[in-house]
């Protein structure tokens, strides 16, 4: 009989004593989705997988510190993950960073629970489609937020459209964004 | 702080952090207090999470895991507590556990000089190990437990053949350069018939806002090697490396960069 696998809470608390084969287990479950995305900000392999070396890393060194109370494990590393991969980019672009580089802390409102749940049971399809299917300006807006490391005051100078647009594109995008996603099958059609 | 409607209106910037610092802490003043825009504010969170599922999959190489198991199995080793030292700045109170870092790598170069006796670099290798051993006894009379630990663990021959047990009798080639506290020295080592490296050492903080980033010059052509982490640092070199190639650092934006925009650390021609 095959044995349970092991909670990603497990795992954290396996590398806070220093067992490094949970590191391994954490590696082979996202390992993809963490060089998908820090692939997808950089656009540059090596550059990319400096971002999860270093976000696998950061886990296994602060371990000790993760609070299962603040969030999950697999939001905390793709938060590191996407934190560093913007970190660099800024720096590529020479702009500013607004996230220390040295740790990303949980934050109380990366709230576990539902959001764990919806995570492992979406396919990328989905999401993808749901981001498809937002008005374009939203789409933009969102992306260039989260894959590109903008503000929303660099984001209206881009699009040359008032900073209150931006925002209410930012806002009512992801809003619709949760909707779709909510019931997927109602208004997501997966390819 | 912001007022309610403000901070609505700005909910969605928050949630992808695409706000500036003053404007977080504006909010996060008024999200002290307001449930509704705790709550709000958290949904947006929760679907942003989702975002990276977004992304079209792309595969990192297959050495990858490796490096990272290898990384954090040679940090182990080296006591755990080396990159924490190392990145603390090495001035003043650090200066110690500096030391103890800059020891670890004394310690792992001496483990390749063995590994390459057959090159002749175990006597050094071996003087070298004698010498660092004797600063350690020194170093014990004022080190705190946890660094005695580290060195303890440190000085330990078995830990060191251990490290450098996959790469015996290949080529080493030794390197050192910098100034003063940012001074170090590392090895490139090339197991048996190969032509893949690894590059071994212990980096000491780069000044602030930059990071060391290593170029292999092969056929008068600049590539990237990769920005090294500070601390305890094994790092497998991207491409194959052979003899006439140039292996060599520079200070960079923490990023990285494209093509070297400071003046070389140091280099060896392989």
């Amino acid at each position: 009989m095959d044995r349970p696998k092991p909670a990603d809470e497990t795992l954290i608390a396996a590398l806070a004593g220093n067992e490094l084969d949970a590191l391994d287990v954490l590696y082979d479950r996202y390992h993809r989705v963490a060089f998908s995305m820090a692939y997808r900000v950089l656009g540059d392999r090596l550059a990319a997988e400096d971002v999860v070396q270093d976000a696998f890393l950061s886990v296994w060194r602060q371990a000790r510190s993760f609070r299962a109370d603040r969030g999950s494990a697999r939001t905390w590393l793709m938060a590191i993950v996407h934190h560093r991969a913007i970190d660099k980019l800024r720096s590529h672009a020479n702009m500013p960073n607004f996230v220390p580089l040295e740790v990303v802390q949980q934050r109380e409102s990366d709230a576990p629970g539902t959001w764990a749940q919806v995570w492992s049971s979406l396919s990328g399809d989905v999401v993808r489609s749901a981001l498809e299917q937002l008005p374009a300006e939203q789409k933009k807006s969102i992306e260039l937020a989260f894959f590109s490391g903008y503000t929303h005051v660099e984001i209206a100078g881009l699009m040359g459209v008032p900073l209150g647009t931006v925002k209410g594109r930012m806002r009512i995008g992801l809003q619709k964004l949760k909707s779709m996603l909510d019931r997927p099958e109602a208004g997501v059609t997966g390819a | 702080m912001m007022d309610h409607d403000a901070v609505v209106e700005i909910s969605g910037a928050y949630a992808l952090d695409a706000v500036t610092p003053e404007e977080a802490s504006a909010i996060e003043a008024h999200l002290a207090s307001c449930e509704a825009c705790r709550s709000a504010i958290a949904e947006m969170r929760g679907t942003v999470q989702l975002l990276p599922l977004a992304c079209e999959i792309a595969e990192p190489s297959n050495d990858l895991k490796k490096r990272i198991a290898d990384y954090a199995r040679a940090e182990l080793r080296a006591g755990g507590r080396i990159r924490r030292a190392a990145t603390m700045d090495p001035r003043g109170a650090s200066k110690l556990r500096w030391w103890t870092a800059a020891a670890a790598a004394a310690v792992i170069l001496c483990g390749f000089g063995y590994a390459v006796g057959a090159m002749g670099a175990r006597a050094a290798a071996e003087k070298n190990m004698a010498e660092m051993k004797r600063e350690q006894a020194l170093a014990h009379t004022t080190m705190d437990l946890e660094r005695r630990h580290t060195a303890a663990i440190l000085a330990d021959d078995k830990v060191v053949h251990s490290v450098v047990a996959d790469i015996a009798h290949g080529k080493v080639w030794e390197m050192s350069g910098g100034s003063g506290e940012h001074w170090w020295h590392c090895v490139l080592a090339q197991p048996p018939g190969q032509r893949n490296a690894t590059l071994v050492g212990v980096v000491p903080a780069a000044p602030h806002g930059m990071k060391y980033q290593a170029w292999i010059i092969h056929k008068g052509k600049v590539h990237r090697a990769g920005v090294m982490p500070t601390g305890v640092a094994m790092v497998n070199m991207p491409m194959p490396v052979e003899s006439g190639d140039v292996v060599a650092f520079t200070m960079e934006p923490p990023g990285g960069s494209d093509k070297p925009t400071m003046p070389w650390v140091m280099q060896q021609v392989l």
